[in-house]
Protein backbone atom coordinates (compact mmCIF):
# COMPACT_ATOMS: atom_id res chain seq x y z
CA UNK A 1 0.00 0.00 0.00
CA UNK A 2 1.22 3.41 -0.81
CA UNK A 3 1.60 6.13 1.50
CA UNK A 4 -1.33 8.10 -0.95
CA UNK A 5 -3.57 4.91 -0.34
CA UNK A 6 -2.74 4.95 3.25
CA UNK A 7 -4.05 8.16 4.44
CA UNK A 8 -6.86 7.66 1.61
CA UNK A 9 -8.07 5.31 3.88
CA UNK A 10 -7.71 6.80 6.75
CA UNK A 11 -9.52 9.68 5.55
CA UNK A 12 -12.52 7.92 4.75
CA UNK A 13 -11.98 5.66 7.85
CA UNK A 14 -12.26 9.19 9.73
CA UNK A 15 -15.14 10.51 7.55
CA UNK A 16 -17.29 7.71 8.19
CA UNK A 17 -16.65 8.12 12.17
CA UNK A 18 -17.32 11.57 12.36
CA UNK A 19 -20.80 11.04 10.03
CA UNK A 20 -21.65 7.62 12.63
CA UNK A 21 -21.16 10.02 15.15
CA UNK A 22 -23.31 13.08 14.34
CA UNK A 23 -26.00 10.49 13.34
CA UNK A 24 -25.28 8.66 16.77
CA UNK A 25 -26.16 11.97 18.25
CA UNK A 26 -29.31 12.75 16.51
CA UNK A 27 -30.69 9.52 17.38
CA UNK A 28 -29.94 9.75 20.83
CA UNK A 29 -31.24 13.40 20.90
CA UNK A 30 -34.60 12.36 19.15
CA UNK A 31 -34.77 9.37 22.06
CA UNK A 32 -34.22 11.60 24.87
CA UNK A 33 -36.75 14.16 23.27
CA UNK A 34 -39.57 11.38 22.83
CA UNK A 35 -38.56 10.55 26.25
CA UNK A 36 -38.46 13.74 27.82
CA UNK A 37 -42.35 14.20 25.81
CA UNK A 38 -43.78 11.40 26.74
CA UNK A 39 -42.46 12.40 30.83
CA UNK A 40 -44.20 15.47 30.58
CA UNK A 41 -47.18 14.24 28.72
CA UNK A 42 -47.84 11.89 31.19
CA UNK A 43 -47.77 14.59 34.15
CA UNK A 44 -50.66 16.35 32.49
CA UNK A 45 -52.47 13.44 32.51
CA UNK A 46 -51.90 12.93 35.69
CA UNK A 47 -52.82 16.43 37.02
CA UNK A 48 -56.07 16.28 34.87
CA UNK A 49 -57.29 13.05 36.37
CA UNK A 50 -56.39 14.60 39.95
CA UNK A 51 -58.36 17.87 38.80
CA UNK A 52 -61.23 15.39 37.99
CA UNK A 53 -61.24 13.33 40.72
CA UNK A 54 -61.15 16.63 42.79
CA UNK A 55 -64.36 18.22 41.24
CA UNK A 56 -66.04 14.98 42.03
CA UNK A 57 -65.20 14.71 45.68
CA UNK A 58 -66.11 18.66 45.78
CA UNK A 59 -69.07 18.21 44.28
CA UNK A 60 -70.09 15.52 46.95
CA UNK A 61 -69.33 17.44 49.64
CA UNK A 62 -71.51 20.63 47.65
CA UNK A 63 -74.62 18.97 46.89
CA UNK A 64 -74.58 16.45 50.37
CA UNK A 65 -72.87 17.97 52.61
CA UNK A 66 -74.90 19.80 55.46
CA UNK A 67 -73.51 22.77 56.69
CA UNK A 68 -73.38 25.90 54.25
CA UNK A 69 -69.57 26.73 55.40
CA UNK A 70 -69.00 22.99 53.38
CA UNK A 71 -71.03 23.84 50.49
CA UNK A 72 -69.29 27.59 50.26
CA UNK A 73 -66.04 25.70 50.13
CA UNK A 74 -67.01 23.05 48.08
CA UNK A 75 -68.76 25.46 45.46
CA UNK A 76 -65.14 27.19 44.87
CA UNK A 77 -62.81 24.13 45.06
CA UNK A 78 -65.72 22.68 42.20
CA UNK A 79 -65.18 26.34 40.29
CA UNK A 80 -61.63 26.40 40.26
CA UNK A 81 -60.61 23.17 39.75
CA UNK A 82 -62.88 23.53 36.32
CA UNK A 83 -60.86 26.72 35.34
CA UNK A 84 -57.47 24.72 35.91
CA UNK A 85 -58.88 21.67 33.79
CA UNK A 86 -59.60 23.52 31.43
CA UNK A 87 -56.00 24.96 31.00
CA UNK A 88 -54.55 21.58 31.34
CA UNK A 89 -56.77 20.09 28.55
CA UNK A 90 -56.15 22.98 26.28
CA UNK A 91 -52.26 23.03 27.01
CA UNK A 92 -52.45 18.65 25.93
CA UNK A 93 -54.42 19.68 23.50
CA UNK A 94 -52.08 22.50 21.85
CA UNK A 95 -48.91 20.34 22.14
CA UNK A 96 -51.20 17.27 20.80
CA UNK A 97 -53.74 18.01 18.21
CA UNK A 98 -55.02 14.21 17.55
CA UNK A 99 -56.49 14.43 20.42
CA UNK A 100 -59.74 15.91 21.50
CA UNK A 101 -61.43 16.34 25.37
CA UNK A 102 -63.87 19.04 24.51
CA UNK A 103 -67.14 16.35 24.37
CA UNK A 104 -66.05 15.10 27.46
CA UNK A 105 -65.16 18.07 28.90
CA UNK A 106 -68.45 19.84 27.96
CA UNK A 107 -70.48 17.38 29.34
CA UNK A 108 -68.49 17.30 32.99
CA UNK A 109 -69.22 20.70 33.42
CA UNK A 110 -72.34 21.22 32.32
CA UNK A 111 -73.57 18.63 34.68
CA UNK A 112 -71.72 19.23 37.50
CA UNK A 113 -72.37 23.20 37.52
CA UNK A 114 -75.54 23.58 35.68
CA UNK A 115 -79.33 22.82 36.87
CA UNK A 116 -79.78 24.35 40.50
CA UNK A 117 -76.08 24.09 41.28
CA UNK A 118 -76.11 27.76 42.59
CA UNK A 119 -79.33 28.35 42.95
CA UNK A 120 -80.34 29.23 46.34
CA UNK A 121 -83.25 26.76 46.15
CA UNK A 122 -80.84 24.06 45.69
CA UNK A 123 -82.66 20.44 46.32
CA UNK A 124 -80.33 18.73 48.28
CA UNK A 125 -82.78 15.51 49.00
CA UNK A 126 -80.03 12.60 49.21
CA UNK A 127 -81.95 10.31 46.93
CA UNK A 128 -81.73 12.68 44.01
CA UNK A 129 -77.72 13.56 45.12
CA UNK A 130 -77.64 9.52 44.50
CA UNK A 131 -78.67 9.65 41.21
CA UNK A 132 -76.81 12.84 40.22
CA UNK A 133 -73.68 11.01 41.71
CA UNK A 134 -73.60 8.06 39.33
CA UNK A 135 -74.04 10.58 36.36
CA UNK A 136 -71.10 12.60 37.60
CA UNK A 137 -68.84 9.41 38.02
CA UNK A 138 -70.23 8.11 34.88
CA UNK A 139 -69.06 11.38 32.85
CA UNK A 140 -65.34 11.50 34.83
CA UNK A 141 -64.53 8.16 33.86
CA UNK A 142 -65.28 9.26 30.32
CA UNK A 143 -63.36 12.53 30.09
CA UNK A 144 -60.63 10.80 31.77
CA UNK A 145 -60.40 7.69 29.35
CA UNK A 146 -60.31 9.65 26.55
CA UNK A 147 -56.42 10.73 28.36
CA UNK A 148 -55.30 7.40 29.25
CA UNK A 149 -56.66 5.13 25.97
CA UNK A 150 -54.85 8.02 23.55
CA UNK A 151 -51.88 7.96 26.17
CA UNK A 152 -52.08 4.31 25.23
CA UNK A 153 -52.05 3.83 22.20
CA UNK A 154 -49.63 7.01 22.01
CA UNK A 155 -46.79 5.25 23.82
CA UNK A 156 -47.91 1.55 23.89
CA UNK B 1 -69.36 46.72 8.63
CA UNK B 2 -66.83 45.44 5.49
CA UNK B 3 -65.43 49.60 5.12
CA UNK B 4 -62.12 50.03 7.08
CA UNK B 5 -63.49 54.16 7.97
CA UNK B 6 -66.51 52.51 9.25
CA UNK B 7 -64.28 49.86 11.56
CA UNK B 8 -62.20 52.78 12.54
CA UNK B 9 -65.42 54.47 13.87
CA UNK B 10 -67.40 51.53 15.08
CA UNK B 11 -67.73 52.59 19.32
CA UNK B 12 -66.43 49.54 21.04
CA UNK B 13 -66.98 49.01 24.68
CA UNK B 14 -65.14 46.35 27.02
CA UNK B 15 -66.53 44.62 29.89
CA UNK B 16 -64.39 42.98 32.32
CA UNK B 17 -66.84 40.73 34.58
CA UNK B 18 -63.68 40.68 37.22
CA UNK B 19 -63.46 44.41 37.00
CA UNK B 20 -66.82 45.82 36.41
CA UNK B 21 -69.07 43.14 37.93
CA UNK B 22 -67.19 40.49 40.37
CA UNK B 23 -64.17 38.57 40.55
CA UNK B 24 -67.02 35.24 42.10
CA UNK B 25 -69.48 35.67 39.46
CA UNK B 26 -72.14 32.90 40.71
CA UNK B 27 -75.97 31.94 40.12
CA UNK B 28 -78.55 32.41 37.36
CA UNK B 29 -81.18 34.42 38.95
CA UNK B 30 -81.34 37.84 41.21
CA UNK B 31 -82.60 35.77 43.91
CA UNK B 32 -79.69 32.99 43.61
CA UNK B 33 -77.50 36.23 44.44
CA UNK B 34 -75.85 39.44 44.32
CA UNK B 35 -73.60 38.34 40.98
CA UNK B 36 -75.71 36.29 39.08
CA UNK B 37 -76.04 35.79 35.30
CA UNK B 38 -79.19 37.95 35.27
CA UNK B 39 -78.02 40.60 37.11
CA UNK B 40 -74.98 41.03 34.87
CA UNK B 41 -76.75 40.38 31.58
CA UNK B 42 -79.50 42.90 32.42
CA UNK B 43 -77.56 45.79 34.10
CA UNK B 44 -74.62 45.61 32.05
CA UNK B 45 -74.07 43.84 29.07
CA UNK B 46 -77.70 44.33 27.21
CA UNK B 47 -77.33 48.06 27.80
CA UNK B 48 -74.19 47.83 26.77
CA UNK B 49 -74.84 45.78 22.91
CA UNK B 50 -78.18 48.48 22.58
CA UNK B 51 -75.73 51.79 22.78
CA UNK B 52 -72.59 50.37 21.34
CA UNK B 53 -71.40 49.28 18.08
CA UNK B 54 -69.04 46.41 19.27
CA UNK B 55 -69.07 44.89 22.87
CA UNK B 56 -65.97 43.03 23.89
CA UNK B 57 -66.53 40.53 27.23
CA UNK B 58 -63.78 39.81 28.93
CA UNK B 59 -64.46 36.94 30.77
CA UNK B 60 -60.75 36.47 32.38
CA UNK B 61 -59.93 37.41 35.90
CA UNK B 62 -62.41 35.46 37.68
CA UNK B 63 -62.71 32.73 40.10
CA UNK B 64 -64.47 30.38 37.28
CA UNK B 65 -67.72 30.19 35.74
CA UNK B 66 -70.70 28.01 36.38
CA UNK B 67 -72.69 26.73 33.25
CA UNK B 68 -75.66 28.37 34.73
CA UNK B 69 -74.07 31.97 34.71
CA UNK B 70 -72.85 31.66 31.52
CA UNK B 71 -76.27 30.18 29.94
CA UNK B 72 -78.26 32.97 31.77
CA UNK B 73 -75.79 35.76 30.80
CA UNK B 74 -75.70 34.76 27.06
CA UNK B 75 -78.47 32.48 26.64
CA UNK B 76 -80.43 35.05 28.28
CA UNK B 77 -79.87 37.69 25.35
CA UNK B 78 -81.55 35.42 23.30
CA UNK B 79 -84.67 34.47 25.26
CA UNK B 80 -85.47 37.18 27.84
CA UNK B 81 -83.84 40.13 25.61
CA UNK B 82 -85.55 38.55 22.34
CA UNK B 83 -81.75 39.19 20.16
CA UNK B 84 -81.28 37.17 17.33
CA UNK B 85 -77.90 35.56 16.96
CA UNK B 86 -77.61 37.53 13.83
CA UNK B 87 -77.31 40.70 15.89
CA UNK B 88 -75.28 39.26 18.54
CA UNK B 89 -72.58 37.90 15.93
CA UNK B 90 -72.27 41.46 14.93
CA UNK B 91 -71.63 43.03 18.18
CA UNK B 92 -70.65 40.42 20.65
CA UNK B 93 -67.16 39.11 21.17
CA UNK B 94 -66.53 37.12 24.06
CA UNK B 95 -62.55 36.48 25.11
CA UNK B 96 -61.44 34.16 27.88
CA UNK B 97 -57.86 32.38 27.82
CA UNK B 98 -59.73 29.12 28.76
CA UNK B 99 -61.69 27.71 25.37
CA UNK B 100 -64.38 25.87 28.00
CA UNK B 101 -66.49 29.19 28.83
CA UNK B 102 -66.04 31.27 25.24
CA UNK B 103 -67.39 28.11 23.81
CA UNK B 104 -69.88 27.34 26.34
CA UNK B 105 -71.46 30.33 25.92
CA UNK B 106 -71.66 30.39 22.29
CA UNK B 107 -73.04 27.33 22.06
CA UNK B 108 -75.70 28.21 25.11
CA UNK B 109 -76.95 30.85 22.49
CA UNK B 110 -77.01 29.09 19.38
CA UNK B 111 -78.95 26.41 21.44
CA UNK B 112 -81.35 28.92 22.43
CA UNK B 113 -81.43 30.51 18.97
CA UNK B 114 -82.39 27.10 17.89
CA UNK B 115 -85.02 26.51 20.86
CA UNK B 116 -86.93 29.79 19.98
CA UNK B 117 -86.64 28.95 16.31
CA UNK B 118 -84.22 32.52 15.52
CA UNK B 119 -81.45 31.30 13.47
CA UNK B 120 -78.81 33.25 10.92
Amino acid sequence: MSTDQFWDGATIAASIGCVLTVVGWFVQKNHTNKHEKRKELRLDIDKLNAEVRLILSSSHTYYAANKKAEWSVAHSEIITSFSTLGGIIQRIETRNPEVSFQKEERAFYDAITGGDFESKDIDRDPKLYAEKCRRFALLAQKLQEVGEDWFNKKYP
Amino acid sequence: MGNPIEKLIMKTHKISVAQDFSETPAGRYITDGPYSGQHFRDEMLFPALKEYDRVVVDLDGTLGYGSSFLEETFGGLIRECRMTLEQIDKKLIIHSSRRLYSTRAKQYMMDEAARQGRKL
